[in-house]
This record gives structure tokens, sequence and C-alpha cells, in this order.
């Protein structure tokens, strides 16, 4: 269960996430050959694989188009830990495949959304 | 970092140079400046002051804004200058200095324009001798600071300030210089000279070159002098900085001015190098020892320092009147009571040079049940020698980490990390 902009999609999907630690422009090798490393602070973005049942394709038009949109931003509350977390993030991609059409549902699978943050989780 | 402008404080900064700038013996006194580029849809007030911040509240840059241009409805670029442009609007008029107080002349060039300003107390009252013509307030100042060995810091300070150019060398260590200054080479000059005037008032004859100041008349006399650069090739083709246009030059300070110009121009070398400047320890004008990275220690005044800004901030330093020495390697080791190296630092010192270093450590005392920590600064001294490593060993009592209002226990012989005796950092 994901919520994307306070609305709830209940879509089973596996959720992988990768952490950014960005360090500024003032990092760099040491005079005394140490590696200088100047952190501002870590984001952690995510991919969500979403499986979407057949009698839900009509919600998954709402998620498409949702995240299809030119926004800015989005909001998503996301499993975090054994917690979630609100993470402000952009959408980086958002991919899936067309299968076939099932007693006129057009049936889409492979859905893959990554989502870049575009505010830090922890900040240095 | 933050900017302050019109009672407002912007924190969302998307880009920002910032590259003040001394040039003690240049022609005019730079402009410094400091550019950004803000997240905000707030009108930018053309004209009005804004001020660059760190997070300890200190100021880097109050300027005037003089430019302002909305890429977007939420962004805006903004270039703010220092008072010293509003300096090139206005001419002041001529006069004819006797033993005037150079504090009072600098004065004038910034309350004519109603500005702010400050002398530092380390700037003497010298006297000023000479004729000063109808300039620019901008040119009037560096024509005061140049023959009275000050300059205008406006960076790091909230107006305009007159310092002394300071002689102390500070030694950046290899731990806060980048990998690794650059060293390059102007052409020779073979010679400066400068000129001495001096001036009576009189009535001047058909050769004489005079100056008039109000009613009065003064005839003016002229002696030029020149130091002759011993160490350049045969053959070198003459190069000569001539500094003849400074009318208040004269017999007394002549030989001084040529020292200096000797020490800019018949030094050859400028480095640069990029250095951990986070608190901006380091400033234009500062004179500061650096490593090559071979063999040598480059000492000279620092001339610009371009910022770029993280958590911490780097500058790019340029050096000037440079000084080139072998260096003596010299480890400075932070030691705790077992004598369990926490940290070291290493710098690099001229041969036969006494050497001053600053190392904090922390104190601790029993008052009662209470065990007071209290970080002190102390000085380590030495001289190296001619050659080989010098180590001077520092002990520290305990290592203490403070960071998110929490206090931690790295090291200590006689405490542990939970111990509730930690009272108080001073």
């Amino acid at each position: 269960m994901i919520w994307i902009d306070s609305v709830m999609y209940d879509f089973p999907c596996d959720i992988s996430r990768k952490v950014r630690i960005v360090s500024s422009d003032v990092s760099g090798m040491l005079m005394d050959r140490t590696e200088y490393n100047d952190a501002l602070a870590t984001y952690i973005d995510y991919t969500l694989k979403v499986a979407i049942p057949i009698d839900k394709m009509d919600r998954y038009t709402s998620f498409f188009e949702r995240l299809a949109a030119p926004a800015n931003s989005h909001t998503f509350r996301l499993p975090y830990n054994q917690d979630t977390i609100d993470i402000v993030g952009k959408i980086d991609s958002l991919s899936d495949v067309y299968f076939r059409d099932v007693g006129g549902i057009q049936v889409w699978r492979s859905v893959t959304v990554n989502i870049k943050a575009l505010e830090p989780s922890k900040e240095a | 970092m933050y900017i302050s402008c019109n009672f407002k404080t912007h924190r969302k900064i998307k880009s920002l140079s910032f590259a003040p700038e001394v040039d003690i013996l240049g022609n005019e006194l730079a402009v410094n400046e400091f550019r950004c580029e803000l997240i905000t849809d707030d009108k930018i007030p053309i004209g009005k002051y804004a001020a660059l911040y760190d997070e300890n509240n200190k100021p880097w840059a109050v300027y005037r804004i003089t430019e302002a241009q909305r890429l977007s409805p939420y962004t805006v670029t903004i270039k703010a200058q220092s008072d010293i442009l509003i300096l090139d609007r206005k001419k002041l008029p001529a006069q004819m200095c006797v033993n005037a107080s150079a504090k009072t002349l600098i004065a004038e060039c910034f309350t004519s324009f109603g500005l702010f300003y400050e002398i530092d107390d380390n700037v003497s009252d010298a006297n000023i001798n000479g004729y000063l013509p109808e300039q620019s307030a901008r040119e009037r100042l560096q024509w005061l600071c140049f023959v009275i060995g000050a300059y205008v810091k406006s960076f790091f300070v909230a107006m305009c300030t007159i310092k002394k150019i300071d002689n102390t060398t500070t030694n950046i260590p290899l731990n806060k210089t980048f990998y690794r200054p650059k060293i390059s080479y102007k052409d020779y000059v073979t010679a400066v000279t400068a000129t001495a005037y001096s001036y009576a008032e009189g009535t001047p004859g058909s050769t004489d070159k005079w100056v008039k100041v109000g009613n009065k008349t003064y005839i003016q006399t002229s002696q030029t002098a020149s130091l002759s650069n011993t160490d350049v090739p045969e053959d070198t083709p003459d190069n000569i900085i001539d500094l003849s246009n400074i009318t208040i030059v004269n017999d007394s300070n002549i030989s001084s001015i040529l020292q200096r110009l000797a020490a800019e121009y018949f030094n050859r070398e400028q480095l640069t190098a990029d250095i951990i400047n986070t608190y901006g320890e380091i400033q234009p004008a500062d004179k500061v020892s650096v490593f090559d990275g071979v063999e040598d220690v480059i000492t000279g005044y620092v001339k610009s320092t371009r910022f770029t800004f993280g958590k911490a901030a780097k500058s790019a330093i340029v050096l000037t009147q440079t000084v080139t020495e072998k260096a003596v390697k010299v480890v400075l080791s932070y030691r705790y009571l077992t004598n369990i190296e926490i940290a070291r630092e290493t710098f690099y010192f001229p041969k036969n040079t006494a050497f001053e270093l600053e190392n904090s450590y922390i104190d601790t005392t029993e008052q009662g049940l209470r065990r007071v920590y209290l970080p002190l600064t102390e000085k380590t001294t030495g001289n190296t020698g001619e050659r080989e490593v010098t180590e001077k060993k520092v002990n520290c009592d305990i290592a203490l980490e403070f960071k998110d209002n929490i206090l931690d226990i790295l090291s200590v012989d006689s405490a542990n990390k939970n111990d509730s005796e930690v009272v108080i950092i001073a």
C-alpha cells in the first residue's frame, strides 16, 4: 500500500530504495593524501515495481495519470525500516507494458516508477 | 549561508559566488561583490544592502544590491557590490597636505557620501604631505592606503574597514590544502622607480611645474629614485615599473614604497592553491605560507580568495609578493594522557624558523562531585632546524565530541561514556 499526494493506492508492489549521500564541491584530495569529503545530505530514492490486478485497471489509470502529470513534485508515503517515511520526490521515470485486452479491459503490467527524492531525509 | 535583505532572510540559495580580493599595491581599490540566485518571489530592492551571513551569523559581505534579474516567478539573480563602487561617483576637490592626518583624509572619502566606515586601531595616524589632485574618493582612498601601508577590507565586516597590512604569517597545514598548489612565473622586472614630490608656495617661473589649490599656487619639485633587481639573467630587456603619478609620495616615504614595490615585482612567482576555508579564516591581504608539495614553502600575501560553498567552504587563493624557502616538516601530534595519538597535523615551515602553533585541548578539574571539562588553547613553540622532521607532542587530557547537543566522550582515562558527572562545556 502506498500513498501519493495523500491518495492511497492499494497495489501490491516491490519497493526498493537507494541511498544517495551528496557531497559538495568542497571535496577532494588534500596535500597529506587524505580524501576530504564534505557531505551535505542524504537522499533516499525509491523504485516501485507495481503489480496491477486486472480488476483494478481503472484505479491504475488514475495512478498513471497522477504520476504522468508534469508536476514539480509529489509527496510519497513509503515504507522506511519498521515505519513509514514521507518524502518529496519527482518522477524520474514511469514505464509500463501493454499486455493484452481481457474481456474489454486493457491490461498493463511491468509498471515501474523511479522516484528521485528532492528533499533530504538527513542533513549534515 | 544565508542572505538577509530588506528585513527578510533567504536560505534557499541556488547558487552563490563570492571572490573578495585586495591588491595592496594596485592602482585602484577592488569593488568586491557577491552574486547569487535565490528561490523567492520577493521584490528585490535595488540600492538597498544585502548581507551574506554564515550559520554563526558572522557577516561575510554587506553590499549594496546593484543588479537583479528575475528568471522565473520564483527565482531571481542578485548582484551586490561593496561601497567602494559608490566612492567612484563623486570627485573630491584638490588639496595640499602639510602634515595632514591620514585618518582625517580617509574619513573624508566616506563622509562625503554619508557612508559608514571604520578605521582599525592599528592604523597609525601617519602624516600626509603632498598634493592630492581633484580625484574620485575611490582613487584618493587607494593613494592614502598605499602610502601608509594599509588596505580597505570590505569582506567579513559589516562596513568598509581600513586595516594595516599585517606581516604575521599564518601557516596553512597540509590537511587544509588541496592537492596541489600551482606556481606560475611572471616576466622579470628589472627595476622599480618612484618619484618623490615636494611643494612650496610661491610664484612659479616659466620652467617650473606648479599646481593650484584654491587661490594658492605651489611650485612642484620632484626627484626620482629607483631600485634595480640584481636577480635577473644577463641580457634581460629592461622592464621597469614606474610609479610617478602619486603626488603624496615624498622624501620620507619613498624608500619604504620602493621596497614594497620591489617585494611585489621582483618576486615573480605567483602561487594559487585551494584550501579549506570554512570560517573565512584566510582572507585577502593576509600573509600566509603554503607548502608547494615538493620541497619549498612559499610565503606571500593573499590577493584573492574565490569561495566554493558546501557545508564547508573552499577558497582558491592567489598569493603575491611571494618568497620561496626550503621546507622543514613539522608534525603536531595530539595525544591524551595514555599517550595514544588521537590526531595529527603536518606543517611545513622554512628552515631555521621559529614557529608557534596553536592547538586546542580540554582541561579537566574536580569541583566536589562535579567534574568540569574546559576547552583550552595551548601554543606549541619551537624552531625548525636545517633538515629532517621535527615532531612536537601535545598532550590532551581527554577527547570529547559535542555534536547535536549531545556530549560524547571519545576517550578518557577516568570517566566513561555514560559518566553523569560531565556537567559543563564552557
